[in-house]
């Protein structure tokens, strides 16, 4: 610690025009060491101007730091931390994911929900806001012969910065039954629509692989509220037609490294009603197609959860009413994220509707 | 605005532009960091710069009727216009932070006796800084009211609630410490650049790099679901909280207090190695130094601070601590984390009382006596910490129900992670003396050496760091 309150002043120091030279100077420098991190980060950034400004600025420094070897520096700095990222052909691993899941004899915990399939749809919005207000194609899961503590079923929570906040509330009272083994990963600003950002097919694929749960919890959407660049060339604005045909592929085709070919359940978990109406607008839109999505496949279920977290009205309340008849805050001051209340409420319903479909007493059985 | 952002760079090297060419025209000057300071405020929101200019013409006219009624010998009014000043800010806090927790814990208490308020949930968003620039506000009318200081004019008032390296986490400096320095027209021939390149660098490492890491790899897992971890893991989480907090919080000030060198302004210290305390009370002296003075200044010492008998000392001591927990939030965490440090506090003045230095040193030899009272502190600091970082009261028992469980078995802790927290254990331990050899040298390097290396530090920060950058914590305060 530097304590400048102490040190006495000097006719010491440098003029301030040359510490604005020279601190450019130096910044230039960094910026050219680091111009490899520098365009990464500008890629990450939410689709916009202020991205496309920040890759037109770093991609030409970028290239000639490289082209007179001022990224070796940033290079051997990872290569000693090994922070390079491996990229992995995604085709390559969905294929073997297929394969070795189809191959596997996992554990049975089938729920037959469902039954009744949905022709792919343009946007399906206005398909899905029909079946909302019908709400009568889902049937009653079927109860299967349950875990046991010597047989655990295999709990994953995927998704981004909403799981953070009752992804391990979930994995508590998960394990709490002892018939359960939970993991939760939550990805901080992640989503469907950045691949570029957090490859979350490609992960999926890997925990599907390596782990090869039997139920997995997913919660996306927060963050993919935004336009979405689709390789080669195309861009596609939020909510437009093509947007939302490919938001509900990629949002099937999560589903489908995880579902197809074997008997794992995902339970899907909407956005809850947020504070800002024209996020909620967003998210309203983003959970019509979350929905459209799971009704065409057997193994999703599609977990109501608005009315969880909403007033009378149906409408959002940070403040809601717990069992015991005492108000409680339900969510964080940014009216988004789930507060420790609001994560045990949504994790207490989620076991609820686990339970309705995996018979959970084995742990209490055997115990 | 978040310091360590491109955004904050472009916005910097323009204020530090305008800064130095206009600061030996006072009025342009000062208008030009108001405007740079609302920029950085409003950049979070635009509508709390409303706030915050509220803050400041009350505070202002309040200020300025005190000395008006001291003039005019009206000492009682005078003193009813600053406790109405105090009062004014301390509701403006209370109705953002403090308003809807208090509605909650009546309505929920009466209704469990059939009695409903019917009191309205306001849900406001809280302003960033709120707490610190209601703070400084405080200070400066008592100031004024104690005739400690002369009140500013509106302009320099202006400038000083809202200067922008200190505005959303401290530290909190007084009046008295920055009035002086906006009318000294600093010297731009003689910058502090090296003291201020050391500030920045080491700030920026120790919130990228080191509270980034330890919040990654153990401290939000651990607090997260202690459950799931052995006693080892939590002890070590515990470790790890304390030093990201550590290096979250100081890392923040010590970029201030750069950015504020830059600017030529010297703000006070606000940490001086806290984690090498051997006492609660030498705790702090060292940590959050300015907010632990503003408690003494403004609340310990008008109870009657040490004055009266040990009793009273006693209620003074844990209403300050307890106070000074909840500046930080509504939460019970908070609450029971002042209560912790009053009263170990307590503890320390009494154990003092009954037995004398000499008396304990009889019994024990310096070196050793020296080790346990840091260890005993450290580990005080510790436990409270527990409280402060867990979301709720219950989760914090879960955690030392969980370290006391005796859970075999390691999965978090890592000799990475213990060479981080050992290290920065250790770093505190780093005498003065060779502190201030470093610095003599670093600050003889002229100004391409000291550029040079303001790069390459800023390379490896971002080498080590993660993607991205997560708010400061004392940002929510």
């Amino acid at each position: 610690m530097v304590d400048v309150s102490q040190e006495q002043p000097k006719k010491l120091g440098t003029p301030a025009g040359k510490v604005l030279a020279w601190g450019l100077l130096g910044l230039l420098l960094a910026s050219f060491l680091n111009s490899k991190i520098l365009l990464e980060e500008a890629e990450l950034k939410p689709l916009g101007t202020a991205r496309t400004v920040s890759i037109a600025l770093w991609t030409p420094i970028e290239k000639l730091a490289g082209s007179i070897g001022l990224t070796r520096p940033q290079e051997l700095i990872d290569g000693l931390l090994e922070t390079e990222k491996t990229d992995k052909p995604l085709g390559e691993l969905l294929v073997e994911n297929f394969e070795s899941v189809a191959s596997k004899e996992s554990a049975i915990y089938s729920r037959g929900l469902n039954t009744e399939k949905l022709e792919p749809n343009a946007n399906g919005l206005e398909q899905i806001a029909a079946l909302d207000e019908a709400d009568n194609l889902i049937e009653g899961p079927e109860v299967s012969p349950g875990p046991s503590s010597s047989n655990p079923l295999k709990l994953w929570i995927l998704g981004d910065s909403m799981v953070q906040f009752f992804g391990e509330t979930l994995v508590a009272y998960a394990e709490s039954s002892e018939v359960i083994e939970a993991e939760s990963e939550p990805v901080l600003s992640s989503g469907l629509v950045r691949p570029d950002f957090y490859d979350w097919p490609t992960r999926v694929t890997e925990i599907m692989l390596e782990e090869d749960p039997d139920v997995v919890v997913m919660m996306f959407g927060g963050n993919d509220g935004q336009s979405m660049f689709v390789p080669p060339a195309a861009w596609y604005k939020t909510f437009s037609n093509e947007w939302i045909e490919e938001y509900s592929r990629r949002v099937g085709e999560i589903m489908d490294l995880v579902s197809k070919g074997s008997n794992r359940l995902v339970m899907w978990v909407p956005q809850p009603p947020m504070k800002s109406e024209a996020f909620d607008d967003k998210m309203k839109r983003l959970n019509l197609i979350y929905e459209a999505e799971a009704l065409k496949r057997e193994q999703v279920y599609f977990v109501k959860i608005a009315a969880l977290f909403s007033d009378e009205n149906g409408e959002y309340s940070k403040y809601l009413t717990s069992d015991d008849g005492q108000t409680v805050d339900a969510r964080l001051s940014d009216g988004v994220h789930l507060s420790t209340f609001g994560g045990q409420r949504l994790s207490r319903y989620l076991m609820h509707e686990l339970g309705e479909i995996v018979d959970l007493s084995g742990g209490l059985a055997t115990s | 605005m978040l310091f360590p952002t491109f955004a904050f760079l472009i916005f910097f090297v323009i204020v530090f532009v305008l800064n130095w060419m206009t600061r030996q025209k006072p009025f342009l000057w000062k208008i030009v960091i108001l405007a740079a300071s609302l920029v950085f405020y409003g950049w979070w929101n635009w509508r709390f710069v409303f706030l915050l200019g509220t803050s400041i013409i009350i505070n202002w006219l309040s200020a300025k009727k005190i000395r008006d009624e001291s003039e005019k010998l009206e000492k009682l009014l005078a003193r009813r216009w600053m406790q109405t000043a105090v009062i004014a800010n301390l509701s403006l806090l209370g109705v953002y932070k403090y308003y809807d927790f208090f509605v909650l814990e009546i309505s929920n208490r009466l209704k469990q006796v059939g009695f409903d308020t019917g009191l309205p949930l306001l849900d406001l968003t809280l302003p960033i800084g709120i707490s610190f620039f209601t703070f400084q506000a405080i200070s400066y009318v008592i100031d004024v009211g104690r005739e400690d200081i002369e009140p500013l004019p509106l302009l320099d008032f202006a400038v000083y609630l809202s200067f922008f390296p200190q505005l959303v986490a401290g530290p909190i400096v007084r009046a008295s410490e920055m009035a002086p320095q906006m009318s000294a027209r600093s010297d731009p021939r003689y910058l502090q650049s090296a003291a201020a390149y050391r500030l920045i660098l080491g700030g920026l490492f120790k919130k990228v790099v080191i509270s980034s890491y330890l919040a990654d790899v153990i401290v939000d897992d651990v607090f997260a679901n202690p459950s799931n971890y052995s006693s080892l893991d939590i002890l070590v989480g515990v470790y790890a909280y304390a030093i990201q907090i550590y290096a979250d919080f100081s890392g923040y000030t010590d970029i201030a207090i750069g950015v504020a060198l830059l600017l030529g302004f010297r703000f006070p210290q606000n940490f001086d190695c806290p984690y090498r305390a051997k006492s609660l009370q030498d705790f702090w002296h060292r940590w959050h130094i300015t907010l632990s003075a503003w408690l003494r200044d403004y609340l310990y010492i008008p109870l009657g601070g040490n004055r009266g008998t040990s009793r009273r000392l006693y209620i003074n001591l844990m209403l300050t601590m307890i106070l000074g927990g909840l500046w930080h939030g509504n939460k019970g965490t908070f609450l029971v984390w002042g209560l912790i440090h009053g009263l170990a506090l307590i503890a320390e003045r009494l154990i003092s009382e009954r037995f004398s230095e000499s008396q304990i040193r009889t019994l024990l030899s310096p070196r050793i006596l020296s080790l346990i009272r840091w260890m005993i502190t450290f580990h005080v600091v510790c436990l409270a910490w527990i409280f402060f970082r867990a979301p709720s009261v219950g989760d914090g028992l879960s955690m030392l129900s969980g370290l006391f469980s005796f859970r075999i078995g390691v999965e978090l802790v890592t000799s990475t992670l213990l060479l981080v927290i050992f290290g920065a254990i250790g770093m505190q331990f780093v005498t003065k003396g060779i502190r201030e050899a470093f610095q003599a040298k670093t600050n003889k390097g002229s100004a391409p050496a000291q550029a040079f290396l303001f790069a390459l530090g800023l390379v490896v920060i971002d080498s080590l760091g993660p993607d991205g950058v997560a708010p400061f914590i004392y940002f929510q305060f």
